[in-house]
């Protein structure tokens, strides 16, 4: 039986510091989401829209334009990967298991969660 | 014996709708959404495939991708400048969604790649677009 998974690129733009810089920048951040679940009767694995809504109610509208050290601490890319991680697997429905997701701080670096 | 893998990229353009042909307008509309259309809507679709399988000792190759070329280019033959829903036997009464057409991709691809007994595919990520795509591999 083949294993069937739905990915999803979000965006988002949001300001840091970390211990180690002492400078205070931006980046915009790329956010790839792979699901797993069934296929349901219309033919996909959950649709566009939801996925959508719960990515951006869990975690976009909280982190977009926003200050990320006032969600995470030390406000690095691993552990804001980790909150994005956790906050959408909270969302999804029980249902659906949120397989990985890439944070991509930059072109040339990315945070990758898998699940357990 | 290490295996290595390959992957390979192939694109192609085709119009898809969106339609449940055992529910009524309003439903499929409510779930459909802006993909259930008259005419429907198409897209640039990107597909990744992973090819595993032994380094021939000859000639230095999992496969000749001159071989995968061809044989990529007749998976996608039936999809390119086409419409899924109309042209496609699959189909016909099945909701050509990205999952579907990731499927219908990582079936096929197995079957052509069959008389290579060695290799196999380990995964294919079909992109619908640079935002939205699905993947398939064995379980």
């Amino acid at each position: 039986m083949a294993n069937i998974s739905l990915g999803r690129r979000y965006r988002f733009s949001a300001i840091h510091t970390i211990p180690q810089e002492d400078f205070i920048h931006g980046h915009d951040y790329s956010l790839d989401i792979n699901i797993a679940g069934p296929l349901n009767e219309s033919g996909w694995i959950f649709s566009r829209e939801a996925l959508d809504q719960i990515v951006h109610s869990s975690f976009l509208s909280k982190l977009d334009r926003s200050w990320v050290n006032d969600s995470v601490l030390p406000a690095t890319g691993e552990n804001l990967a980790e909150f994005a991680f956790k906050s959408i697997q909270k969302a999804l429905p029980q249902t659906l298991k949120l397989m990985s997701l890439e944070l991509h701080e930059t072109r040339k670096n990315t945070f990758t969660v898998l699940s357990q | 014996m290490l295996h290595i893998e390959l992957s390979r990229k192939i694109h192609f353009s085709s119009g898809h709708r969106y339609a449940h042909p055992a529910w009524s307008e309003e439903k499929n509309k409510e779930v459909f959404g802006a993909c259930y259309s008259e005419h429907g809507h198409g897209h640039n679709y990107s597909l990744d495939v992973h090819i595993k399988g032994p380094v021939d000792s000859e000639t230095g190759m999992i496969i000749n991708l001159v071989d995968l070329d061809q044989i990529l280019k007749e998976l996608v033959e039936p999809l390119d400048h086409r419409h899924l829903n109309f042209d496609v036997p699959e189909f016909k009464d099945k909701v050509p969604t990205t999952e579907n057409l990731a499927l219908y991709c990582f079936e096929n691809l197995k079957s052509k790649l069959s008389s290579f007994e060695a290799l196999s595919v380990s995964k294919i990520r079909l992109y619908e677009g640079p935002d939205l795509w699905s993947e398939v591999h064995d379980g």
